[in-house]
């Protein structure tokens, strides 16, 4: 299962923010969406996921046009964990869990027994079978972000698509996110495309990294060819340095060191006065 | 790229997933799966059960209430000889208080409720907020604008003012829905513009109100119309119900059939469509069926207010916020409550208080009750 933006131009009423967008997203594959504030991530996003309707071009489900497939139908293949807010009615995680099985469900009918095993069987796998019975608003952040990447899991999809899951967790609940999502990825063979702002992730958990820069290019591939010293700058504006970290079991894991411009100055001129 | 390719040269992931057993915990999940769909099954038919069981018992009690007071169990003889034609011995005017006078009246209590209360509780997950009651588009503002110009232009004739009163809450709520759809243009946010273009519609209807009141005749117009917004069911009569009934089914069935995709609906718009719901649909018979339910009780019934807003609190407060439970037990609290209020507006005085303001009077402090016990428990409504 595929999804692929071809020649999108993705925006608002009458303004195109992102130009001839080509991006083809597989199963079994976790890509990283990376790039700065105001750039237009969010907005392609929502062009891919069908929530706004492409300028020009086509998203396209396995070769088929999502413009004509209903949300019932598209929902079935993908699924789409949201950034955290607080819903205004407090439900347990049961009953968030469950609204995932909405696109399997007919238009009168409630979840079944069926449905139910589903849900705890997410729960379980994810390893928060605990979480069941207690109120979504009540948990903590981390808590919250895995009964929603459960409630997506329900939906029984192909391909997984993550608006920062790691935002607003602490540094721990980052990590685990990240190696759940791996895990999915790994067991399931799901496609999980998702954006985050901390080029760590996408070394950590991804093998392609889409980066889109200051003015607006796309710039796609492996993460190691990707997330560069030089791309980052064009990017962000911002120097970095990317170094390695070896692991107890040797493993080579690449990270991404900002050089803040002051400790730049506050050298040179240390050079200087020596 | 191939699923073989990708886990060969993805050479970072080495950590297995932990080592549980994964028999061990399909089996316990399922024990737990049973004890959930179950015990939940369970609870809901012991919650429906009591509260149809005390609604009955309330039903009795008020038939037997009023002017001339019956014990509950004469009531009970008379509604079983009138139905099953089980023989008793009543006396003929007793039967003809409760069959005729009282029961009509009762039935439309028990109905308006159920219907406001319904409505309200749609409109509150369809809105995402616990503040929302059933004219929240502007069906009671147009339906009372509609009644007013019927009293008006006819001087009271109860079918054109109910007709009238009906069409304009509708008209009202079209108003609505295509100006906020005009504004969004087909963008996300739906729901706010609704809200707003609501409230538009609803202070311009109350001004035509106004308009109407001002140039009405002081001396009998102008009372007519000042009474019927107050709200009254004493004049309902069984012809009246036997059309009230139609709205009233088309806009409780779908809404009761519909009960667990409002869930759905929580997280908000788009996160509701990601997991395979037609919103704009959903959203569309949601409308359609509250203005039904409300637009037809305010045709015979006039403004009742406050119904809508607590009794949904009411049912969350008791049950939690799952529509699968909260849209049922609002019509079941509905009819209740409506029909008590009602009760006391023909027994407690020698003279009847209208409908809309003791369901204010009662509603209010309530309300407060009500809130003053959620925010205790924590601000959880559980």
């Amino acid at each position: 299962m595929n999804l692929v933006a071809e020649h999108v131009n993705c925006g608002y009423e009458s303004t195109v923010i992102l130009e001839d967008v080509n991006l083809a997203f597989t199963t079994g594959e976790v890509a990283c969406i990376l790039g700065p504030n105001g750039v237009g991530k969010t907005t392609m996003f929502k062009t891919l996921l069908g929530f706004l309707q492409p300028k020009s071009g086509k998203v396209l489900l396995d070769g088929q046009d999502c413009a004509h497939m209903s949300r019932r139908e598209f929902a079935k293949h993908v699924a789409y964990v949201p950034q955290l807010h607080e819903p205004p009615f407090p439900y347990s995680v049961l009953d968030v869990v469950l609204a995932g099985r909405a696109a399997h469900l007919g238009i009168f009918a409630t979840p079944a027994k069926e449905d139910y095993d589903k849900a705890d069987e997410v729960l379980e796998e994810l390893q928060v079978g605990f979480l069941r019975d207690r109120i979504f608003t009540e948990c903590s952040g981390g808590e919250q972000q895995m009964a929603l990447v459960a409630r997506a899991l329900v939906q029984d999809p192909q391909i997984l698509v993550m608006d920062e899951p790691t935002a607003s967790l602490d540094f721990g609940n980052q990590v685990r996110v990240l190696s759940c999502v791996q895990r999915l990825a790994m067991t399931r063979g799901l496609g999980v495309i998702m954006t985050t702002h901390n080029p760590d992730h996408a070394f950590l958990c991804c093998q392609r990294a889409v980066l889109i820069t200051r003015d607006r290019k796309i710039l796609d591939g492996h993460v190691d060819s990707i997330v560069t010293e030089n791309n980052m700058r064009q990017a962000y504006g911002i120097e970095v340095k990317v170094t390695e970290a070896i692991s107890d079991e040797g493993e080579r894991i690449k990270t991404c060191v900002p050089i803040l411009s002051s400790t730049v100055e506050a050298r040179v001129s240390e050079t200087r006065r020596r | 790229m191939s699923d073989d390719d990708l886990k060969q040269d993805d050479g970072v992931t080495q950590s297995p997933p932990p080592k549980d057993d994964p028999v061990v915990l399909s089996k316990a999940a399922a024990a737990r799966v049973q004890s959930a769909y179950e015990a939940r099954r369970a609870k809901n038919i012991a919650t429906s059960t009591i509260s149809l069981v005390v609604l009955f018992a309330l039903f009795v009690v008020s038939l037997g209430l009023g002017r001339m007071l019956i014990p509950p169990g004469e009531i009970l003889g008379i509604l079983l000889n009138q139905w099953f034609g089980i023989p008793g011995d009543f006396s003929q005017g007793n039967i003809t208080i409760v069959m005729n006078v009282r029961l009509p009246r009762i039935c439309a209590a028990m109905l308006c409720g159920a219907a406001l209360a319904l409505a309200g509780a749609a409109y509150q997950g369809l809105f995402k907020n616990p503040m929302v009651s059933p004219d929240i588009l502007g069906a009671s503002a147009g339906a009372s604008f509609g009644a007013a110009l019927a009293i008006m232009l006819t001087g009271g004739n109860n079918s054109v003012v109910s007709a009238m009163a009906f069409g304009m809450g509708f008209a009202a709520v079209l108003i609505t829905y295509f100006a906020s759809k005009r504004v969004s243009k087909g963008s996300a946010n739906m729901t706010l513009l609704l809200v707003l273009c609501g409230l538009i519609v609803q202070t311009l209807f109350q001004s035509f109100v106004s308009i109407i009141k001002y140039v009405a005749d002081p001396n009998d117009t102008l009372p007519t119309i000042t009474y019927w917004l107050m709200g009254s069911i004493a004049k309902v009569t069984w012809g009246d119900l036997s059309v009230f009934i139609i709205p009233f089914i088309l806009g409780t069935v779908p809404l009761l059939l519909l009960r667990w995709r409002l869930n759905t609906l929580a997280f908000g718009d788009a996160e509701a469509e990601a997991l395979g719901v037609n919103v704009r649909l959903l959203r569309a018979i949601l409308i359609v069926c509250s203005t039904l339910l409300t637009a037809s009780v305010v045709a015979i019934a006039g403004v009742v207010g406050w119904v809508g807003l607590i009794i949904p609190h009411v049912v969350r407060f008791l049950t939690g916020p799952d529509n699968r439970t909260v849209i049922p037990l609002s019509l079941v609290f509905g009819a209740g409550f409506l029909m008590i209020v009602d009760t006391c507006c023909r027994s407690m005085m020698a003279y009847e208080i209208p409908l809309g303001i003791l369901t204010s009077i009662i509603g209010a402090p309530f309300f407060f009750y009500i809130l003053l016990r959620t925010s205790r428990s924590g601000g959880g409504s559980k």
